[in-house]
């Protein structure tokens, strides 16, 4: 038996690097340190029933095991038939896959879209408009007295973020729970509300007004209301003017901002409000990324092509217009006509009509497990799960780059998808070529 | 010279045709605009392909274009020149950046029509999507001058980051109308959605029917009645707020007292 | 083994004292030699100018918040676009480049080095994630260690040698290339939203100085016998009157001996920035002439311009305070990027405009220091992008090269450039000095022996250029689109275009571990409990470096 540490945890946008693998033979025997999802990420090696073993094709409905040589041809030919192919997913595979990723979309004249798009895009939007006055998790640990959670619920979403992270650490100049103020900021009670030292409830969809409101106020001025979103204006006063007082104050935000009604502008009135405070004294904001490489996929298709998300390269060189060249609107609106998801089920997670959409074309699918969109798919190719059965590298919600391990051993037979990516790029030259 | 198009099939991914537009047209003959390039996803196509070319000696434009084009996108961007009648519908960024001219288009349009545009004038018969005289990500500024004449409807984030010019809605929009706007007029006829002129720091919105919400960045200066805003003599008894207070200056934005009531109500009786 | 002969170009190579000679130049196995064979391919360089690839002393091209400011500004992205060739791909950004735009570009202009400013240590994997991608050039990184926990608790606690220890573990845990300073305890105080004023100013919660914080890292770098010096962005960059800051902060560092076969043992970075005069925005001057003499006085000194070029630019530093206070005058949007325990980033876009009176007076500081210093003490660079986008190297080169163009910017710019001392100047520089300060000079104080020069065993880094000595005309055009560069032996431009994408290399410093480096472990692993990822995990692995090339200095005694 041996005790592997300090290994990455593939799973959220927190990744942890501090778990402990216990591993026999190659195998999986136990984890420590991680959190529940982290165990059932892990756990997910432990299964016979989840995975294909070859490569599958698909052809009027009869579907047949392939050798991944095979699997490749038909997906390169599948994708050159298309007049606007799209490669979707990326999320929760290793920025070496992305790259390539982005490179086949290239070279294809093909769109390319991770998760953003249904997750923290419109986070990305406000930025573009107003900038992103951030830090790393570990200047909170340091430093932050006063803590908002908005819109999101770490201790389902993210559970050690609040432990490792933000409230309950001991830092170099705080102390630990007691040096530091919670504020929840959620229509909903939740787990996280439950600890907090002041819950805010906004009404549903009122997030917007909550701190355009605030921002008012943190620059002196009166608002039109005397209750803004439920919340008597009075409360709002009080707490613009405890901001105002903290010494470090860490404002972190998720789907309750960039998807509720507003979205972007919902999440750039977080961005201008802690802009603004910085007038004032320390603030931050951060944006809870989800998946454990989402933001790997911005940095890597930012530096490969300018833009971080939904880049369309069908002219020969990248445009950026979410809300025309992002996946759903591509998909619902009928402008691509054959897709590759790589490492995400869009089939399960994307609205009904997007995901009929996405049966009724042409499509490969390259994931670790099986998932709607593999079983919809016309070629499947199964892959070695990044950071488990694979190494890499991902990059934590606050951009700090991170080895992902590889800590058991892959299943017979199966490559990663870096190595089906590098296969589909060297069919796509030769096409190109010849 | 009238230069007649007509939408043969279009495909199914839809059409980008930037190439639309008189400056690229005219003093060209049908065989030369048959071989220009449209896109089709990643593959270049002739127009002819999918539309049929005539060029008359006479008629009104310059350019006429029939059948629904909702699937093609980019006519006549940067448009400098001349004048463009669409019969039919038309797809995304329709006259966006355009400098002059005048764009004419009897259906509908998609979202961003006339996007940051300079000069020049659009009519539109149907309604509008998204961003209509908005901008592009990250842009500081969206329309910057000419005209827009909207008979229907236009979605979200109508007159994003407008910094001048003139945009006349006769029916209603959604969302954050006037947002970041910094210059230049903006007239909805039939009332607003949520959010009005979040993040305005110039220029006016003129609202004649219900808006469907103030933001608490919003702060009453007084009823104004017939006022001239923009150069643009009104009539009406309007409430005018200046918004953005989170800004550092603010524009104006006028509701209808005799269509906003309710909202209006915290400050009792105004007219 | 390729073999190359490019012939009867008329060569400037200052290190080996050729002066505009017409020679021909032999290249072997990406070396320059000292003869080939006949089977060689012979390249026929009859009237045109020939000089050693161009190395860039300081630049800002990759990482953290290089990235940072490309998703912030999708709209300088889109505003310069080369679409993919068979050979390139596609190439975006006006002043925030892709990958691919900086590497063709720099090789277009006949660069083939550049160095990298400043590269936070906790992030420094994505540095290198993105110089392996970069086509081409050779490259190298400077990281941050001038607000750095550690350090400054080791300095503060005049713990020479564990600091020596610690910095030259921290070079080989980053894949870094020498030490940077950045706003010295400037950016830890604005990690409670302050910053430092003087240099002898304590810095917030840690007992140390500025000052004591550049004694302290010149010192060890010396000792380190690091190829090049420290490379220092002073406290006060930006503001009105800061030259006094500037000059203080030099003589700190007055009558030491640096270590080397390099003459400086600190390296200004950006001196425009750090060269004015005034109290106040009303009356803003350059003191570009004090600064100048004070730096052709000294020995130990170099610096890079840092020039303004009119036009837009992207600024971004780890000096975190400037960038805010940047915003706070021109509201314009603001990425802020603290690193836990070592250092920050800021980014805000800026516009320079010739019609602005302060905009003016930095350009007239720039040009001032590069015409009033010798080229042996100030190099050419725009502190890319933040003065302005390294492909106007060229303009700036122009300006430098040709009075008459100097004095036509003069008229058109705000009057204020008119009241100065840069239109009184007459100096025009010549090809021989044009290469020093970019080639042999930036070399040499980078400490990079086969750099900057074509002398044999030089690497065979070539650039031609379509230029006649003393013809005005055209110098600008012919210096952004090199007639033909060669780049470790093989040809990668002709004509201005990109014919051949080869990987470039990394350089990095690998110090040997001295008898303190076990005792400093123990503090460091005893330190990490300040940082949110583990210690096992912060080191970057030589994997991610491509075309790894670690040199280990002689150990000082």
């Amino acid at each position: 038996m041996k005790v592997l540490r300090d290994v990455t945890c593939p799973f959220c946008g927190c990744l942890c690097d501090d778990i402990r693998v216990t591993v026999e033979d190659g195998q999986l025997v136990e984890i420590h340190n991680g959190c529940a999802l982290s165990q059932a990420r892990f756990g997910e090696v432990k299964r016979d029933d989840n995975r294909h073993a070859t490569p599958v094709i698909r052809i009027d409905g009869d579907s047949r095991p392939a050798s991944y040589e095979e699997a490749m041809d038909h997906s390169i030919e599948l994708l050159n038939q298309a007049d606007h192919p799209l490669l979707y997913g990326w999320a929760n595979t290793c920025c070496e896959a992305q790259k390539l990723g982005v490179e086949l979309a290239e070279m294809l004249g093909a769109s390319i879209d991770d998760t953003s798009s249904i997750c923290h895009g419109p986070s990305t939007l406000g930025i573009q408009d107003t900038g992103y006055v951030s830090a790393t998790l570990g200047t909170v640990k340091n430093r932050a007295d006063f803590l908002i959670y908005w819109g999101c619920n770490p201790f389902h979403a993210h559970p050690r973020h609040i432990s490792r992270y933000t409230v309950f650490p001991r830092g170099y100049f705080r102390g630990g729970r007691e040096e530091r103020k919670l504020v929840v900021v959620d229509p909903r009670r939740t787990t996280t509300s439950r600890i907090a030292d002041l819950h805010l409830q906004p009404d549903l969809g009122g997030d917007f007004e909550v701190l355009n409101a605030l921002r008012v106020m943190v620059n002196g001025g009166e608002v039109w209301g005397s209750e803004i979103a439920g919340i008597p204006a009075e409360e709002l006063h009080q707490m613009a003017e405890e901001m105002k007082k903290a010494e470090f104050g860490a404002l972190f935000f998720g789907l309750g901002l960039s998807m509720s009604r507003g979205r972007h502008r919902n999440v750039e009135a977080a961005l201008q409000l802690v802009r603004d405070l910085n007038r004032h004294t320390k603030w931050i904001v951060m944006a809870m990324r989800g998946h454990y490489n989402v933001a790997g996929f911005n940095e890597v298709c930012a530096w490969e092509t300018g833009y971080p998300f939904s880049v369309d390269f069908t002219r020969g060189y990248p445009r950026y217009n979410p809300g025309e060249t992002s996946a759903v609107d591509l998909i619902r609106d009928h402008e691509v006509d054959a897709m590759m998801t790589v490492a995400a089920d869009p089939v399960a997670h994307l609205p009904a009509s997007v995901a009929r959409e996405i049966r009724s074309m042409p499509t490969v699918a390259i994931d670790p497990f099986r998932t709607l969109t593999t079983e919809a798919a016309d070629v499947v190719m199964p892959t070695q799960i990044a950071g488990i059965e694979t190494p890499g590298t991902a990059y934590r919600m606050d951009g700090v780059p991170i080895e992902l391990n590889q800590v058991v051993n892959p299943p017979e037979g199966l490559i990663s998808d870096r190595e089906v990516l590098t296969g589909l790029l060297e069919r796509q030259r030769r096409l190109d070529l010849g | 010279m009238t230069v007649s198009l007509r939408a043969k099939e279009l495909p199914p991914v839809g059409l980008e045709a930037d190439c639309l537009t008189p400056d690229n047209l005219l003093d060209r003959n049908a065989e030369e605009i048959s071989r220009i390039r449209v896109w089709c996803g990643r593959r270049r196509m002739r127009l002819g392909r999918f539309f049929d070319i005539e060029t008359d000696a006479s008629g009104e434009f310059d350019v006429e274009i029939s059948g629904d084009l909702s699937r093609v996108k980019r006519i006549a961007q940067e448009m400098s020149t001349g004048s463009l009648h669409l019969l039919g519908h038309a797809g995304m960024h329709l006259g966006n950046s355009m400098k002059g001219g005048k764009v004419i288009v009897e259906g509908n349009v998609s979202s961003w029509c006339g996007a940051e545009m300079a000069g020049g004038s659009i009519e539109i018969g149907g309604d509008a999507g998204h961003y209509l005289g908005g901008s592009y990500r990250g842009s500081p500024k969206g329309m910057t001058g000419g005209s827009i004449h909207l008979r229907g409807s236009a979605g979200h984030e109508l007159g994003c980051r407008m910094a001048g010019g003139e945009i006349e809605i006769a029916g209603g929009c959604g969302d954050f109308a006037s947002v970041h706007q910094s210059g230049g007029l903006v007239r909805v006829a039939k009332g607003c959605g949520y959010r009005p002129a979040a993040s305005m720091s110039g220029g006016a919105l003129v609202v004649d029917g219900p808006a469907g919400s103030l933001i608490p960045g919003a702060r009453y200066a007084g009823v104004k009645s017939d006022p001239e805003i923009e150069s643009r003599p009104l009539k009406g008894i309007y409430a005018e707020f200046l918004c953005d207070q989170a800004e550092r200056t603010q524009g104006r934005l006028f509701l209808l007292v005799e269509r906003n009531r309710s909202l209006l109500a915290p400050l009792g009786p105004l007219d | 083994m390729t073999e190359l002969l490019l012939a009867n170009g008329r060569v400037y190579d200052p290190k080996n004292g050729i002066n505009g000679e017409i020679m021909d130049l032999p290249i072997r196995a990406g070396k320059i030699a000292d003869r080939v064979s006949p089977r060689a391919r012979k390249i026929d360089l009859r009237g045109r100018v020939v000089m050693p690839g161009g190395v860039d002393v300081h630049s800002h091209i990759t990482g953290s918040k290089i990235n940072a400011a490309r998703i912030m500004r999708p709209e300088d992205v889109r505003r310069k676009i080369m679409p993919r060739t068979r050979l390139t791909r596609s190439a975006t950004g006006l002043t925030v480049p892709n990958l691919y735009m900086i590497g063709y570009t720099y090789a277009r202009m006949g660069y083939t080095t550049v160095m990298e400013g400043a590269v936070p240590a906790l992030k420094a994997r994505h540095t290198h994630e993105e110089m392996s991608a970069i086509p081409i050039i050779d490259k190298a990184a400077m990281i941050l260690l001038g607000n750095n926990w550690l350090m400054m608790r080791y300095l503060a606690d005049g713990e020479m040698e564990l600091a020596r220890e610690y910095a030259s573990w921290f070079l080989e845990a980053t894949k870094g290339y020498g030490i940077k300073i950045v706003n010295p305890g400037g950016t830890e105080a604005w990690g409670w939203g302050g910053n430092v004023e003087g240099i002898h100013d304590t810095v917030p919660h840690f007992d140390i100085t500025p000052a004591e914080i550049v004694e302290g890292l010149q010192t060890i770098n010396e000792e380190l016998n690091l190829p090049t010096s420290v490379h220092l962005h002073p406290n006060g960059l930006g503001v009105p009157g800061n030259f006094a800051t500037t000059l203080e902060t030099l003589d700190l560092v007055k009558g030491r001996t640096p270590s080397t076969h390099r003459d400086q043992l600190l390296h200004i970075v950006h001196l425009q920035f750090h060269s004015y005069g005034g109290s106040s925005w009303r009356d803003f001057s350059s003191q570009a002439d004090e600064v100048a003499k004070y730096l052709n006085s000294r020995d130990n000194i170099t610096a890079d311009a840092g020039a303004v070029v009119f036009g837009w630019s992207t600024t971004m530093t780890a000096d975190g305070p400037f960038e805010h206070s940047l915003q706070s005058l021109t509201h314009n949007k603001w990425t802020n990027a603290d690193v836990e325990a070592e250092t920050g980033a800021g980014i805000v876009p800026h516009f320079y405009s010739r019609k602005n009176a302060v905009s003016a007076v930095q350009w007239c500081t720039g040009l001032e220091l590069m015409l009033l210093a010798r080229p042996e003490k100030i190099y050419l660079s725009t502190d890319n992008p933040n003065a302005g986008p390294f492909y106007r190297y060229p303009h700036v080169l122009r300006l430098l090269m040709d009075r008459k163009y100097r004095e036509s910017l003069i008229e058109r710019a705000h009057k204020v450039a008119r009241r100065g001392i840069l239109p009184s100047i007459d100096r025009e520089y010549d090809l021989y000095e044009i290469s020093m300060i970019t080639r042999s000079q930036t070399a040499k104080a980078l400490g990079m022996d086969d750099k900057g020069h074509l002398g044999e065993g030089a690497d065979a880094d070539v650039s031609v250029y379509d230029m006649e000595p003393g013809v005005k005309k055209g110098i600008e055009r012919s210096l952004q689109n090199a007639f033909l560069v060669v780049k470790g032996g093989r040809i990668v431009v002709r004509d201005g275009d990109v014919t051949d994408t080869p990987s470039g290399r990394t350089l990095w410093t690998r110090c040997r571990p001295g008898k303190e480096r076990d005792s400093m472990i123990d503090d460091l692993r005893d330190h990490f409990k300040y940082y949110s990822i583990q210690r096992a995990n912060y080191a970057v692995a030589e994997e991610y470096v491509a075309g790894s090339t670690p040199n280990t200095p002689e150990v000082r005694d």
